[in-house]
């Protein structure tokens, strides 16, 4: 019989846990992904993140019974970043025999977590995990893990005499060292070279789903994602997977993490920028069509190699065997 | 020993007396205590220490589980998990005692068997205060007390009280807690002691009465053995001696005592109170004290709650007083009675026992009488049964009003706490923390000791930014000062206005360093207890709370346990933490380097093995203010912020001349790629710093991690310096 598991966040995640799960699904696991709550519903991006995904709060009857019953059966609960104590309670009444399983998304210092809080939860972790993107260095005796995309990889090569297509959907303005990825200088160096004509930018004016962001994506040459934490994002991840150029200032040991889920350790093709240089980043793969292709199809083999979606779920059933 | 069931099962304490066979405790029995807190001063530790030795004594066996020092509370109940896993045997019996607060048995198998011992969580010794708790702290123990197969209590005052908090579905029974005696030599400064008082300078302890009658009392002598005396006030009556209570020699100051008093505000069990009394000194305490339960005349005196005035008359009274004869087999009696409670347990034959053989007649009928006031017990008079039934029915109907129209001892015990909430719920409901918009009003329903100012008088107004006390809603004021990076903040417990203004006096004379001027300077005072959890406590800061602690540079915190310590740190992400430890406070430095930027000790103190990014030591407290303000000079911002070599700095990299410290940190490059899949982070860094042929940091890095930095031009490898880098944020130009 396949392994049973479900995975609990209190919010999407940004859809994480639920395309976690799907990926799971696909190997052979019976997977499913419960969100506590949606995001704000008169927020932006309210309703954006749940497909895939049941969500509790304000679920039909038969919805929360379901919840229930795979909660009762599950031999893996996998729990995501937080989750609150009445719930706990509710969760040993119902799961007997279930082994338990922390990842965390965010870092410390900032919100939502500020601390860690696994230890906090009152639960028998059998497993700690963390994305591996800038967050390991946090929670330094986690297993880094993947996110994962579901999509299908994509290449789209520049063509000769072809306006370099750049998309760049930045994040709202937040404070915190990590959080913090509004970057004005980047914003003015991409209308900079818009309006001289250079670049083509796909710039959404208000959120959109991630199905939407996905196919403009794979129109274009060039993914930007934050230049200012030394980060990288999911959207570094999705501009591979639609054999994108990535810029961020992904530093080395962020790259490092990644590099680690795949057995040969090879760092991802992103492109180094931050607020002093990305104008001439930016530049340099205009005026150098070769070095676009270069690296879009770079990106594509990366993606093909090491973050197909069954691969990267296999990391997680490893870590499941070895706790079951 | 006769024994005696109650009928009816709406009884909630039952009363059986039962006599025990030894040979009914078989080979394959084991008994193990839980002790969540693991101090020489917790009353839960001692309780833990004697029992078992008792058990052992008995031929029990008998493992105890006691957090360590530094262990957090997740990490023990794992261990408990663990423990009790590898100890059960099929073939035999296990019983599991702990006690409810912490819910410490939260994560043992349902399998197991648990028994609760009462001690007073602390959620309800904050709710007896009139203070806020965390309701999910009282689900926790209320879940564990529902699973428990056993559930038992010092006294009928720890059950009334429990059911504050908690109701319990089973039997409790009563018996006490085993007392120890080490009989020491006197010594001629205590030869000659009036009146005694044993605990912590709390204002749960009562201590204001202890002032309140001295100060009545001149020419009777007072002694405060506590175990902090330099956080009693200075301005202590003359006729007030006071005295280490950690290293003085309690069963000698029993014995020279002539009265102890114990104005405790509750106490489950006191020990002090049957310690003194077990050496032949009588007590005076409150009427609800469960001493009264066990003692009365001529080793219990108790007056009416908060009256003063009586208890200042009893005390005249006593000290003229002769002392009674001690009896000598009150100490036999007191642990035999808890041998019987404890092999009840053992043997799955429930027993209660509240009462003093030789003064049985005398305790039995405080005992009996309690429960015939509550009509719960069957009488000697069979024909009086009518009465009883018709209590009972009147206890069904109309609890509140069965105890308050009470005449005895319970209905005093009842009185009381109906009180203390009753007024408390009239002003605000339980505030629970899940919900972070309940608004918060402060309740003082008890008074408390007249404290003196939580700052020193010369502190203006406007760098007073606040207090984070106990359990409520955590609010400063917005931090002045423009200067970006200068920002500071004295925070320190409530004790030490003495201390922080001899400081700030000192530190004035630098004339020539603004940041610490009396102008600048910023205060907050504490008042956190030790065991809440940091989450606990960050819960308790809101966004904008947190902003504003982020706004401020460096937060300079004195002999602060590490649960504030990380709570504070982290808030945000600019602040930094400068601890300064006047004592060994026992702070886990292997855990807490995250939270603790400099570190600055008077005399040594043992690291256990963990590694403090910046370590000062001094010789006294004199030279605080210097370190002080080289520390605050040293992490503060650099302009031009130079890059320093740490490892192979007499190569040449043409990098170093197009450094820029707004992209990097610092520079690594490596002799070989780290070429092998790590477990973890932490591996990965031991990986990578072993690959390490050149190191840079800017001097900003370096001097906020200047210890660790030296080490490292020492020879030492640089992993901790680097995980802490980049825990912290730093970005390094790595090739």
């Amino acid at each position: 019989m396949s392994t049973r598991v479900v995975h609990f966040s209190p919010t999407p995640l940004v859809g994480a846990p639920a395309k976690l799960a799907a990926a799971q699904r696909q190997i052979g696991l019976d997977s499913t992904s419960i969100i506590l709550s949606d995001y704000p519903e008169k927020g932006p991006i309210a309703k954006k993140f749940i497909d895939g995904a049941l969500v509790w709060n304000g679920a039909e009857k038969h919805v929360i019974e379901l919840i229930s019953h795979l909660t009762s059966v599950a031999d893996v609960i996998h729990i995501h970043n937080d989750f609150p104590a009445d719930k706990v309670i509710w969760l040993r009444k119902h799961c007997r025999n279930s082994r338990f399983v922390y990842q965390v998304h965010s870092p410390v210092r900032e919100g939502p977590l500020y601390t860690p809080r696994a230890e906090y939860i009152d639960l028998p972790f059998h497993a700690h995990l963390v994305v591996a993107q800038y967050q390991p260095r946090h929670y330094p005796g986690y297993i880094p893990v993947p996110n994962i995309i579901l999509d299908s990889p994509s290449l789209h090569l520049r063509q000769c005499n072809q306006k370099l297509k750049v998309i760049f959907s930045p994040s709202h303005n937040r404070s915190g060292r990590w959080n913090a990825k509004y970057s004005e200088r980047l914003e003015k160096a991409i209308r900079g070279l818009e309006s001289l004509g250079k670049i083509e930018v796909v710039w959404p004016e208000k959120p959109l789903s991630p199905t939407d962001l996905m196919a403009l994506r794979r129109t274009c040459h060039v993914s930007i994602d934050e230049i200012v934490t030394g980060a990288y994002h999911q959207i570094s991840l999705e501009g591979l997977c639609a054999g994108n150029v990535v810029l961020n200032r992904a530093d080395f040991f962020s790259k490092a993490m990644l590099a680690n889920c795949n057995d040969q350790l090879e760092h991802p093709p992103f492109v180094y920028a931050d607020e002093h240089n990305v104008e001439d980043v930016l530049l340099d793969l205009v005026l150098d069509i070769d070095k676009t292709v270069t690296i879009q199809q770079a990106s594509h083999d990366y993606f093909c190699r090491h973050l197909a979606p069954q691969k990267l779920a296999r990391i997680f059933s490893n870590v499941y065997e070895a706790i079951i | 020993m006769q024994l005696e069931w109650l009928s009816d099962f709406d009884i909630q304490i039952l009363q059986i007396y039962i006599s025990i066979d030894m040979d009914m405790l078989s080979d394959c029995m084991r008994y193990v205590f839980v002790d969540p807190f693991g101090v020489s001063t917790s009353g839960v530790t001692a309780y833990v220490r004697i029992a078992s030795q008792r058990l052992k004594q008995k031929g029990i066996d008998v493992r105890i589980i006691a957090r360590t020092k530094n262990e957090r509370l997740y990490e023990f109940k794992k261990r408990v998990s663990s423990d009790i896993k590898k100890w059960s045997d099929p073939a035999g019996r296990l019983i599991v005692e702990a006690p409810e607060s912490l819910a410490a048995t939260s994560l043992i198998s349902t399998d197991v068997q648990i028994h609760i011992r009462l001690h007073c969580s602390r959620s309800l010794g904050a709710l007896l205060q009139g203070k806020k708790y965390d309701v999910r702290d009282v689900e926790a123990e209320q879940n564990e007390i529902n699973r428990a197969a056993y559930v038992s209590a010092p006294s009928q005052a720890a059950i009334e009280a429990g059911k504050l908090l908690f109701s319990f579905s089973q039997p409790v029974v009563i018996y006490p807690n085993p007392i120890q005696i080490e009989l020491g030599e006197t010594n001629e400064k205590i030869s000659k002691i009036d009146v005694l008082f044993i605990g912590r300078c709390h204002d749960f302890k009562g201590v204001s009465y202890v002032i309140e009658a001295a100060k009545q009392l001149p020419a009777v002598s007072f002694c405060l053995a506590c175990p902090d005396p330099r956080l009693w006030p200075t301005s202590l009556p003359k006729n007030v001696l006071l005295l280490d209570g950690v290293n003085a020699n309690k069963s000698a100051l029993l014995q020279a005592a002539r009265v102890v008093l114990l104005p405790s505000k509750f106490e489950t069990a006191s020990m002090v109170g049957l310690e003194s009394i077990a050496m032949g000194t009588p007590v005076i305490t409150w009427e609800h004290i469960p001493l009264n339960e066990y003692f009365t005349h001529p080793w219990v005196y108790s007056a009416p709650f908060d009256d003063i005035n009586s208890i200042v008359v009893l005390i005249n009274h006593l000290v003229r007083s002769e002392k009674p004869k001690a009896e000598s087999n009150i100490l036999d009696v007191l642990n035999s009675d808890f041998e019987v409670g404890a092999f009840g347990i053992l043997t799955d034959r429930l027993c209660t026992i509240a009462h003093l053989k030789p003064l049985r007649e005398k305790i039995r009928n405080v005992i009996f009488e309690l429960p015939n006031r509550k009509g719960l017990i069957m009488p000697k008079d069979n024909s009086s049964w009518q009465r009883i039934r018709r209590k009972l029915r009147k206890l069904r109907r109309n609890p509140v009003g069965f105890f308050m129209d009470s005449k005895g001892l319970d209905g005093t015990v009842f009185r009381y706490f109906y009180r203390l909430v009753h007024k408390r719920n009239s002003e605000q409901p339980i505030c629970d923390y899940s919900n972070k918009q309940t608004p918060i009003n402060k309740v003082d329903l008890l008074e408390v000791l007249p404290v003196e100012s939580s700052f020193p008088e010369h502190v203006a107004a406007s760098l007073r930014l606040g207090e984070i006390s106990r359990y409520e809603k955590i609010q400063i004021k917005d931090p002045v000062g423009k200067a970006k990076g200068w920002r500071t903040v004295l925070v320190y417990p409530k004790g030490y206005v003495y201390l922080v203004s001899d400081l700030t006096s000192c530190i004035e004379q630098f004339s020539d360093f603004s940041p610490l001027k009396s102008d600048a300077l910023m205060h907050i005072a504490t008042d956190v207890d030790e065991l809440e959890p940091p989450v606990s406590i960050l819960n308790r800061i809101d966004l904008r709370n947190k902003e504003r602690i982020s706004e401020l540079d460096n937060i300079v915190m004195f002999d602060t346990h590490v649960n504030l310590i990380e709570a504070i740190r982290s808030s945000g992400t600019n602040q930094k933490i400068i601890l300064v430890l006047t004592k060994d406070i026992g702070i886990d430095f292997e855990c807490s380097a995250n939270y603790i930027d400099a570190l600055i000790c008077i005399g040594d103190i043992d690291l256990k093995g963990g590694e403090c990014r910046r370590t000062n030591v001094i010789a006294s407290l004199s030279q605080l203010p210097v370190m002080l303000r080289k520390v605050v000079q040293e992490i503060g911002p650099k302009d031009p912020n130079m890059l320093i070599p740490l490892i192979g700095g007499e190569k040449y990299v043409p990098e170093l001349f197009e450094f820029d410290s707004r992209r990097y940190q610092g520079i690594i490059r490596l002799n070989s790629r780290v070429d092998l899949q790590c477990n973890d982070f932490k591996a990965y860094v031991s990986e990578l710093a072993e690959r390490v042929e050149q190191l840079f940091v800017i001097e900003s890095i370096y001097m906020r991690n200047r210890s660790l930095c030296e080490a490292i031009e020492n020879g030492d490898s640089p992993k901790k310096l680097i995980e802490l880098c980049l825990y912290d944020g730093v970005i390094f130009d790595v090739n």
